[in-house]
């Protein structure tokens, strides 16, 4: 590739260049090169748009978010880049495998009432829904879950896929994987449990069975042990998509991989009242720990609500 | 310098400014566009160097390279986009040493600065912006061609995976590499920002905005 054997500085410190964080000496030659070098300038202008984006899709963390924020928002014009960014990336999703040609522009924009709403909105819109009315159901059904020993039946009684194991790691007790759990609570005074905890393995093309997730009623959280191949990254991230949909409807908190005997997992816990019957994916990034991540792999399931 | 004193400098004549893109485009004809991608860059390279008015000290650098054309009939000693780098630097330097540079990082404002910098309109277009940034954006598209159209709506679908097999699939429809389609999708996004700030009205940010999507 051209702009390699260019020997065209590699992304995290044209990352720090863009965020302003490079000592003069070393920002000066990429200065002349943002201006005078073709390939310089067109891969500076990729980092550029990948970084706003990953700013919109709040995928930034630690230094470099912070760094983003106290410096690259400090500019109208910078700052008029990240509008722009939260405008395009707001724009309503197409057939991308379609070879059709495109709708005229104005078909693209949903339109609703008097106004017109990025598609995002919406979800968002449907999002504080299910998790109000989630969190009024399990409100309504109080602890009453906590302890049912049906749901320990349940569990045993699943039909194991290929790809699903709901076997306890070995730090943990038996009772831990099998039984709902009463967590130690988030928040003073509240207290919350958790269904089950079910390794899953990177889907394959050959994976023909989806492992199957049971979901306790009242349970506020559903746990999950993502098994990696490889533990290349000090951060983890956990999206849950809806195939159905294809939305994204829940994304974790920077994560970290776990030992269980010889493997490496990365421990999740999804909101129970996001999820209903059907197939779900959960998609596994990974990256520094205050840089963009990478996309792993896809761990699909089936919630089973018991 | 300041932005008073930058627009009192030298003006170039239609005949000048037509040089100048003639210059440019080192033979191959652009319509404009090469000029308009290295004021571009310049823009950017000031920005970074926190200038207060990065439009204008754009303009102020290509304005001396056209009157050094026009004083010296040709420029040979090295490539446009080069030459344009070394008069920025200069524009640059000047610009420090005059009172109107101010530094604008946020360890200079206060608190509450930060709090209206951070909420600003032009960041978050949430609320009463959004419905113009997607009109000017949807109108800025409707100006690129059909095929420009195509890639820049199919580029940005998706995240992670999705993404990247999306991306796969336009290379493979449209028979270039991967990192060419990444490297004109940027283009074309440049564009699309130049012409959704003039379509909001910011001329600072794009004066000629005539020629936004050529």
């Amino acid at each position: 590739m051209q702009m390699q054997e260019k020997n065209i500085p590699d992304e995290q410190l044209l990352i720090r260049y863009l965020l302003g964080s490079l000592p003069d000496h070393q920002a000066e030659p990429l200065d002349a090169s943002s201006v005078s070098d073709e390939d310089f300038a067109a891969r500076l202008s990729v980092v550029e748009h990948d970084l706003v984006d990953a700013y919109v899709r709040d995928e930034l963390r630690g230094d470099t978010l912070e760094r983003f924020e106290a410096w690259y928002l400090s500019s109208p014009a910078r700052r008029q880049k990240v509008a722009f960014a939260r405008a395009l990336l707001a724009l309503p999703r197409r057939d991308t495998t379609s070879d059709q040609p495109a709708l005229p522009p104005p078909a693209r924009f949903a339109t609703s009432g008097k106004g017109r709403f990025p598609a995002w909105a919406l979800v968002a819109a449907s999002l504080v829904i299910i998790l109000t009315s989630g969190y009024l159901v399990v409100a309504g059904l109080g602890l009453r879950h906590e302890t049912n020993p049906g749901v320990t039946e349940q569990v045993a009684v699943e039909p194991q896929s290929p790809v699903a194991q709901t076997e306890p790691p070995p730090q943990q007790t038996a009772s831990t994987d099998t039984t709902p759990q009463v967590l130690p609570p988030d928040l003073p005074g509240e207290t919350q449990t958790i269904a089950m905890s079910v390794l899953l393995l990177p889907q394959t093309r050959g994976s023909a069975t989806l492992p199957a997730i049971p979901i306790a009623a009242g349970a506020d959280q559903v746990g999950a042990r993502l098994q990696l191949e490889f533990d290349d990254f000090p951060r983890y991230e956990v999206a849950l998509r809806d195939p159905a949909t294809d939305r994204i409807l829940w994304r974790s908190e920077p994560l970290r991989a776990i030992s269980e005997g010889e493997r490496r997992v990365v421990p999740v816990r999804l909101p129970a009242a996001l999820l209903e019957p059907g197939n779900y994916s959960l998609e596994l990034a990974g990256g520094p720990a205050d840089g963009t991540t990478e996309f792993i792999g896809n761990y699909v399931f089936r919630a089973v609500i018991e | 310098m300041t932005r008073e004193e930058l627009k009192k400098h030298w003006v170039p004549t239609e005949g000048a400014f037509q040089a100048l893109l003639t210059w440019l485009d080192e033979g191959v004809d652009s319509g404009g566009a090469r000029y308009l991608e290295i004021r571009r860059r310049l823009v950017s390279y000031f920005d970074r160097r926190d200038c207060p008015y990065p439009d204008d000290y754009a303009d102020e650098t290509l304005n001396r390279v056209a009157r050094r054309l026009e004083e010296q009939g040709k420029i040979v000693e090295t490539s446009p986009a080069h030459f344009c780098y070394l008069t920025a630097k200069f524009v640059l330097l000047e610009s420090i040493r005059s009172a109107d540079h101010r530094q604008r990082s946020l360890d200079d404002v206060s608190g509450g600065d930060l709090r209206a910098l951070t909420s600003a309109p032009d960041l978050d277009p949430l609320a009463e912006d959004r419905e113009k940034h997607l009109s000017c954006l949807e109108g800025c598209i409707e100006k690129l061609t059909t095929a420009d159209q195509e890639l820049i709506l199919d580029y940005y679908q998706g995240e992670r995976r999705e993404k990247i097999e999306t991306r796969q699939r336009l290379a493979a429809r449209l028979q270039i590499t991967p990192n060419a389609v990444t490297i004109r999708a940027a283009r074309i996004r440049n564009k699309l920002e130049r012409c959704v700030a003039g379509c909001l009205g910011d001329d600072r940010k794009l004066p000629d905005s005539s020629h936004q999507t050529e």
